[in-house]
């Protein structure tokens, strides 16, 4: 079994309804982080796992034993929270030895723990200072130091870096990777950052209302997403509804709704669903000269309807009989508002998605 | 840390003081003396007046004498009678009170009666101090009056008589007490007689009374605001006791005392028993007490109270502010309060309605 | 512009001298030699202020107002704190009826209360006057206690409460050791108003005072009922440097803007 696994959990606040059946596992040694826009019960998750909510129904088991009615502080699981939320009336030094001293720790084993993990976060010679005297990035550090300096059987991050900068951001998240792999804990982490996410993460679990629509390694997520929410999130922001008239031996063909046939490859065994959504880039689709389409496959009319300058491109909404389409394109041609164009969809870029996640598997 | 234990501590400390505090209060009737036998706590309701000197003259000698811890209530007349009234958890052994006050208690039941045999002290007093409010109950301990007082600097002429205040040069220069007061009733017998009645009839004084309002600055409740305004000249003339006039002198010096020459009324202050004490005999002895020669002259000499002791020989300077004198005490009238408290009721609203509205 | 100045100026020139005015006229005749209250004074003399020490009552209950409002205060802190933890902290059925009904003595006339208090509870349950008093006060500053605390508690950031349990301390460890220190100026806070409520009571005093229990307020009462000398208002000088004093300590220690919250 795997080290953390949810299984079957509901959890409602009053009758609104966060997570129903809800199933997660986490490898031990993992970085997992839940990603989706808010309220999608990525936090809930995360403080369902710290034992800050109980669940009504469904099973929590770490380390295969039940951990569903252990007591947050008998759990022993390292948080960060997104405020940092130190203690203000306690120096750093004491905010990262609080954890220690409930352990019973204490004289100069709990003083040498404390300053070596100040070390490893980069803080040493701040023990003194008190929170308020400390930028959001040191604060940031203290309270990763206070959550691991227990030697933690999990580590929880709920939106640790969205009250940064942005360049700390960057800096910040690359320390959380180094210091998780160097510590090799199993960690949670809960964002709504996209990149951030991407580059810190073993496996990533893409959440929408309630429901985990894909899990998988980063990689695999941004090439290969399985729904149109997944696909959306990842930037493939162009969908066109298909059915499906044939399939061969490398592609699938499709009717689009304005008659118009598209091929794509084949991509899954199970192509028999006759209704998929073919999901593009805005710079994977071609924007070309000219007017009339005729029977050329993957090629639709349009017209140009806004240009916005992107620096290195230019984006272009174009409208068309299948609705607006978002097309990147280079600078060395440069098309006018109003002006008819042609649409080619190259066939290995489109990737087929379900309509929405089937609830349940 | 350090800080949050030591307020833990803290919290804690207080918590235990407050435990003990309470504990070592509760006992009302224990007490710290540490004499060999503990000593009877005797309850006594009292004014905050001159309290120091009572004690001085009065309690102290007593708790020697009889081994007793006294345990005083002290306010004003109406408020310790309310709470002897509505109490039944606080036993009130002995109460002192305005004749007014003391009759309500009587009529109510609140007291115990005396006997006489008992307190042989009595027989020493002024007639008028022996039984005025029936011979069951508290005698006099001292006796007031309630006259006239005026800054003879401020008026021309002489004040001689309770019609004088009717006078219209005196518009708004005048002060009488209030209704509810222990001298208010007296305020509508003489109002009764100088509208020609014999006796205490309430629509002539009534009509009497409206007639005065013009000249009536206010009606006043304490003692304390008479002398203020009297003070700072606010009023040239007032009816009053004479206790006050001590401290009325003090402030404006040309202030004179007046015995109208319908004579003046006597407020006799009364020491009752009250009803439920286990210290019966204990509470007479006191009453014998405060009657002594001793206590008497004591108080008198101290301006605390006029004696009502005949015994108590006072030379002019001692006596001055005091009601002092067989010729002085005889003149004076008595209410008969018997049967004016079943009229105050409606006495109090015709003068909230018709005498303090207007 | 000039013109609405200028009346600004004024209202709050008269604003200041209808609040301060009465205040002026107390201290002088507090230092007048005269036998009587009189504006202005004749002269200068502590005379009044030594007098104060020599009305053994004014020290008898002056003792019994500090033990009433440190006591009751602590009473009130003990019951107040927990209570306005549980409302700001959780959700619950009837919240808003308890939050109301802690709040309410501060609705409810003093009078009203301290005549209740004594028919239905002092005498019904045979209590001791002391204790009976100290209840009363209890229950007068118990509001005051839950408002300052509870506001203190609104800025509280629960999510330090959690973190300090996800490192395993215990919620009630979390309480001492991670909350009240941080709420540690409301408490403060709340303990100066409360005390000072309790120490002026008069109204719910006059009720549940007896024989031998009196209060400062309720001497000073009797007092001017039958003296008319400034001892009172000496009295009344001392208090007010006594509470002006407190003002300063909080001023020093948390901000005066702390009420104002």
């Amino acid at each position: 079994m795997a080290l953390i696994s949810l299984q079957d959990v509901t959890v409602a606040y009053d009758k609104n309804v966060v997570l129903e059946n809800f199933n997660l596992e986490v490898e031990k040694g993992q970085l997992l982080s839940l990603l989706g826009p808010s309220g999608c019960g990525k936090t809930t998750t995360l403080r369902l796992i710290a034992g800050f909510m109980q669940a009504q129904k469904g099973h929590f088991f770490f380390n295969e034993k039940d951990y569903t009615k252990v007591p947050v502080h008998k759990r022993r699981f390292g948080l960060v929270f997104q405020n940092y939320a130190l203690f203000p009336h306690l120096t750093v030094f004491h905010n990262v030895g609080f954890g220690l001293k409930c352990m019973k720790i204490s004289g100069s084993k709990l003083r040498n723990k404390v300053l070596s993990m100040l070390e490893i976060v980069g803080l040493t010679g701040y023990e003194n200072r008190y929170p308020a005297e400390l930028s959001g990035g040191q604060k940031q550090r203290v309270a990763l130091a206070r959550a691991l300096v227990i030697e933690p059987d999990l580590l929880l991050l709920d939106e640790p870096l969205s009250n940064l900068d942005a360049k700390l951001r960057v800096s910040m998240r690359v320390e959380i990777r180094r210091i998780q792999r160097e510590l090799g804990i199993t960690t949670v982490y809960v964002t709504h950052d996209q990149e951030e996410c991407f580059s810190i993460s073993d496996k990533v679990a893409i959440m929408n209302q309630g429901v985990i629509e894909q899990l998988d390694r980063p990689e695999v997520i941004y090439q290969y997403p399985e729904t149109e929410f997944v696909a959306r999130f990842v930037g493939f922001y162009n969908f066109i509804n298909l059915q499906l008239i044939g399939v061969e031996q490398e592609t699938a063909a499709f009717k689009a709704s304005n008659g118009k046939v598209f091929e794509a490859l084949k991509q899954k065994e199970d192509i028999a669903q006759e209704s998929w959504l073919g999901a593009i880039r805005p710079e994977n689709v071609l924007l070309i000269e000219g007017s009339s389409s005729k029977n050329v496959v993957n090629q639709i009319e349009g017209k140009i309807k806004i240009r916005t300058y992107l620096g290195r491109q230019y984006q272009y909404v174009v409208d068309t009989s299948l609705g607006e389409f978002i097309v990147n394109k280079d600078t060395d041609r440069v098309f006018e508002n109003e002006e008819q164009v042609l649409l080619q969809f190259p066939k290995e870029k489109i990737r087929l998605v379900k309509k929405v996640h089937e609830r349940g598997n | 840390m350090k800080k949050s234990s030591k307020l833990v501590l803290l919290i804690v400390c207080l918590a235990l003081v407050l435990a003990v505090g309470c504990s070592t209060k509760t006992p009302e009737t224990s007490s710290s003396g540490g004499a060999p036998a503990e000593p009877v706590e005797l309850v006594i309701s009292t004014w905050g007046f001159n309290e120091d000197l009572l004690w001085e003259n009065v309690f102290k000698p007593f708790e020697e004498k009889h081994n007793v811890k006294i345990v005083l209530e002290v306010g004003n007349n109406a408020d310790r009678l309310n709470k002897v009234r509505v109490r039944d958890n606080v036993q009130v052994d002995i109460i002192f009170l305005a004749d007014y006050f003391a009759m309500q208690g009587i009529e109510e039941g609140l007291f115990e009666k005396i006997d006489v045999n008992n307190i042989p002290n009595i027989n020493k007093l002024y007639d008028i101090a022996k039984a005025p409010l029936g011979a069951d109950y508290g005698p006099a301990y001292t006796i007031g009056s309630f006259g006239i007082v005026y800054d003879a600097a401020a008026v021309s002429g002489e004040v001689t008589s309770w019609g004088d205040l009717w006078k219209p040069e005196f518009k708004d220069r005048i002060s009488i007490p209030d209704i509810t007061t222990t001298s208010g009733p007296m305020i509508i017998d003489l109002a009764s007689k100088l509208g020609g009645s014999d006796k205490i009839d309430e629509d002539v004084a009534f009509s009497k009374l409206k007639e005065l309002s013009p000249n009536i600055l206010k009606y006043y409740s304490r003692s304390s605001d008479l002398v203020n305004m009297l003070a700072q000249g606010e009023v040239v003339i007032a009816a009053g006791q004479e206790f006050s006039f001590e401290s009325i002198k003090k402030a404006v010096p040309t202030a004179k005392w007046v015995v109208p020459k319908e004579g003046a009324y006597a407020v006799v202050n009364t020491i009752n028993i009250v009803k439920g004490t286990k210290n019966k005999a204990l509470a007479e002895e006191f009453i014998n007490w405060v009657l002594s020669d001793e206590v008497q002259r004591a108080n008198a000499v101290a301006k605390v109270d006029a004696p009502a002791n005949k015994n108590v020989k006072l030379t002019p300077e001692e006596a001055s502010g005091l009601t002092y004198g067989e010729e002085t005490i005889a003149k004076l009238q008595l209410l008969d309060w018997s049967n004016i408290i079943p009229q105050m009721k409606g006495w109090i609203d015709r003068w909230n309605r018709e005498i303090v509205a207007q | 512009m000039k013109e609405s100045n200028l009346v600004l100026t004024l209202i709050t020139a008269m604003v200041f001298v209808f609040l301060l005015g009465p205040l002026v006229i107390i201290i002088a005749a507090a230092f007048s030699p005269n036998e009587f209250l009189a504006f202005p004074p004749g002269g200068f003399s502590l005379r009044w202020f030594e007098n104060i020490f020599k009305v053994k009552m004014f020290m008898r209950t002056f003792e019994i107002s500090m033990q009433v409002a440190v006591f009751g205060t602590l009473i009130a802190l003990v019951i107040g704190i927990p209570a306005a933890y549980a409302l700001s902290r959780y959700n619950f059925i009837g919240k808003n009826h308890i939050n109301t009904i802690f709040i309410s003595p501060v609705l409810i006339p003093g009078v009203v209360l301290g005549f209740t208090l004594l028919r239905y509870i002092v005498i019904a349950k045979n209590i001791p006057i002391f204790t009976g008093l100290l209840i009363g006060h209890t229950i007068i500053i118990l509001p005051y206690i839950i408002r300052v605390i509870s506001s203190s508690l609104a800025n509280f950031d629960y999510s330090i409460e959690e973190a300090a349990v996800s490192l395993g301390s215990s919620k009630i460890r979390t309480f001492f050791v991670v909350v009240l220190p941080n709420i540690r100026s409301g408490v403060i806070a709340a303990f100066i108003l409360a005390f000072i409520n309790s120490f002026n009571n008069v109204p719910v005093s006059v009720f549940l005072t007896g024989p031998g229990i009196s209060t400062l307020p309720i001497q000073m009462l009797s007092y001017v009922e039958y003296y008319f000398d400034p001892t009172i208002a000496a009295l009344s000088v001392v208090l007010m440097v006594f509470t002006v004093l407190l003002m300063i300590v909080i001023e020093r220690t948390l901000g005066l803007s702390y009420f104002a919250k």
